[in-house]
């Protein structure tokens, strides 16, 4: 056997793996909701000036607080801006922010648990007492300081909330990896003298990579509830610009009034992120993987 | 008792360096102030002098570790330093707010378990029923619910149309704590709602896995009926179980507590931490932070305890 045989020899039971992981999730109905929910919200999100019937930031103090109807179909807010717009608008701004988060999340903890992981010893030792006492941390509350003296706005909220997240993927990296790392192939490619950084990268991350893929799925579920709690606190998104979690605050002033209007805002942020955590469900079943519980 | 009091003093010294850490961690959000520390030390357009005399104060022109000692240092003796925006002592903030965000989250605990457990029983009484399909469909909900949603719905049925309880506000439930307790019903109530759904699906794993296992076997044998095998024995087994999650559940509800005090304006840590926030209140961040990370250390280590307590195996 000869390195260059080694990636075949991995290769090939994964493709069969995965022609039955797409079996698998084409065949479950939660996978297929939330995945055509989530599409329908990436097609409103790119699309939003298109679909949307007015701007999103409009005042029309004629005509303020209007139930809904044939004109404005959820109505107005107390500026007499159009909800259904800012409903739309509000998409590309909560999933892009949810995703800026996750991908911190991942360029941070990944590379750190693939270390811990593939390091072993004295350095993983401390750095997972490390993580494990950071994830015990509450982390919302950390994630307002964080916001609060970094300077308030959406960026700096959920560079927060990446940052959070990151030893959640740190640790289930480490888990895998430490599992992969025993694997014959690994030890194989040791023995040939390959280079630690290209063990890690072309062998370790790809077969440590299924459970981080059901992980990111709950993880962007818990990051849009982050952004909307921020923004819902007037830490995130700022005004005018549209947010759900700042649409629910402004609604929350006039409830008495308008009851209805919390309703477009929080069905969006509870449907958007159930998709989400349907969708991670539907990868865990379909992946079979376990998670490490929190 | 030696198991338990060796354990006790075990973990006692784990927490030493996660408390330290804590502080460190907690301390180090100055490097993340947008410029000079100092400037933002002195409050809203300080004068030279004014920078130079706190920069003075606080080291801010010692080493990094220098300074963090004597951060340290004033913080175990309660000194959290100033407000940026009133002067207000930050520990006397902390102090009178406490109790109102303890008092919450507690309630919302207690509702938890009280609701949780008999639910998560019925749904293996009854597994596979409808009853067990709605409870599982609620616990996949319960991960997605904005609970600050949940809360305004809560208000908009409870409190506006019915009438059963006050719409916001909170009073000392030191003083009063009668009138407290009905303030705080409905914010606890949208706390407890996604902990009692996240409960009730892990008793129902936990109570299912002891049932089937071996020793249930026997005790069937021995002629038990399902009710003394389900109360007696099961709840006893999956005891640590049901500590640890509960666990878990009180660290979220400690975080969930500081939006949802926003919604019901009560006067408690999460609102205070919140409007710190917005004004770029840096130390009352801070004393806020650290208090709540404290606080879940703490709690950490008793339901590492009860799980010693109650299970001779953990060691």
């Amino acid at each position: 056997m000869t390195v260059q045989e080694l990636p075949s020899t991995v290769a090939e039971p994964a493709v069969a793996e995965k022609s039955r992981v797409w079996k698998r999730l084409a065949a479950s109905w939660r996978a297929r909701i939330s995945a055509a929910y989530i599409l329908l919200v990436l097609v409103l999100s790119v699309g939003a000036p298109l679909i949307a019937p007015y701007s999103p930031i409009e005042q029309n103090l004629a005509n303020v607080l209007s139930p809904p109807d044939g004109i404005h179909i959820l109505g107005t807010d107390d500026i007499g801006r159009d909800v259904f717009s800012r409903l739309i608008y509000a998409a590309p701004v909560s999933l892009s922010a949810s995703l800026l988060a996750v991908v911190i999340a991942v360029v941070i903890g990944v590379p750190l648990g693939l270390l811990l992981g593939y390091a072993g010893g004295i350095v993983d030792e401390i750095g997972s007492r490390i993580i494990d006492t950071l994830m015990s941390f509450p982390g919302i509350v950390l994630a307002i300081g964080v916001t609060g003296v970094l300077g308030i706005g959406v960026i700096n909220a959920m560079i927060a909330v990446g940052i959070i997240f990151s030893p959640i993927l740190a640790r289930l990296t480490r888990a895998q990896t430490m599992v992969v790392r025993k694997a014959a192939y690994v030890t194989a490619a040791e023995g040939f003298g390959v280079n630690p950084l290209r063990i890690v990268v072309r062998h370790i991350l790809p077969n440590a990579v299924q459970p981080l893929i059901v992980q990111i799925a709950f993880l962007m579920a818990m990051a849009l509830l982050a952004e909307a709690s921020l923004s819902f606190l007037g830490l995130g998104v700022q005004p005018p610009f549209p947010s759900w979690g700042g649409m629910l605050a402004k609604a929350y002033g006039y409830m008495e009034i308008a009851p209805e209007q919390t309703y477009p805002a929080g069905l969006a942020i509870l449907f958007t992120s159930l998709a989400f955590s349907q969708l991670g469900e539907a990868l865990r079943r379909a992946l079979d993987v376990t998670l490490i519980e929190r | 008792m030696t198991r338990i009091s060796r354990l006790l003093g075990l973990r006692i010294l784990q927490i030493l360096p996660v408390v330290i850490l804590a502080t460190f961690v907690v301390f180090s959000f100055q490097q993340l102030l947008p410029g000079d520390p100092a400037t933002v030390l002195a409050g809203e357009s300080p004068t030279p002098e004014r920078i130079a005399q706190v920069r003075e104060q606080f080291g801010l022109d010692k080493p990094f570790f220098q300074q963090y000692g004597a951060w340290l240092w004033r913080v175990v003796h309660g000194d959290f330093s100033k407000s940026l925006m009133n002067t207000a002592e930050v520990a006397d903030l902390i102090v009178t707010r406490l109790p109102v965000t303890l008092m919450i989250a507690g309630l919302a605990m207690v509702m938890t378990v009280a609701i949780g457990i008999p639910l998560g029983l019925m749904a293996v009484v009854k597994e596979g029923s409808i009853l067990d399909a709605a409870l599982s469909a609620l616990g996949s909900l319960g991960v997605a619910l904005p609970t600050f949603w949940l809360s305004m719905i809560l208000v908009t049925i409870f409190a506006m149309k019915l009438g059963f309880f006050p719409v916001s506000g909170m009073v000392s439930p030191v003083n009063q704590p009668l009138e407290a307790l009905q303030y705080a019903m409905l914010p606890a109530l949208s706390l407890a709602a996604a902990a009692i759904a996240e409960l009730t699906q892990q008793v129902r794993s936990a109570m299912l896995e002891f049932l089937a296992s071996q020793h249930v076997r026997t005790l069937r044998a021995k002629g038990m009926t399902e009710a003394q095998i389900l109360w007696r024995h099961g709840l006893k087994n999956i005891s640590v179980t049901i500590i640890t999650v509960m666990g878990l559940i009180a660290n979220r509800l400690l975080g969930t507590t500081v939006v949802i005090e926003s919604v019901f304006a009560i006067p408690g840590l999460g609102s205070l931490i919140a409007e710190a926030a917005r004004s770029n209140d840096y130390t009352v961040i801070q004393g806020v932070v650290l208090v709540m990370v404290v606080m879940v250390i703490v709690l950490n280590l008793l339901v590492d305890i009860a799980c010693a307590i109650l299970d001779p195996r953990v060691s």
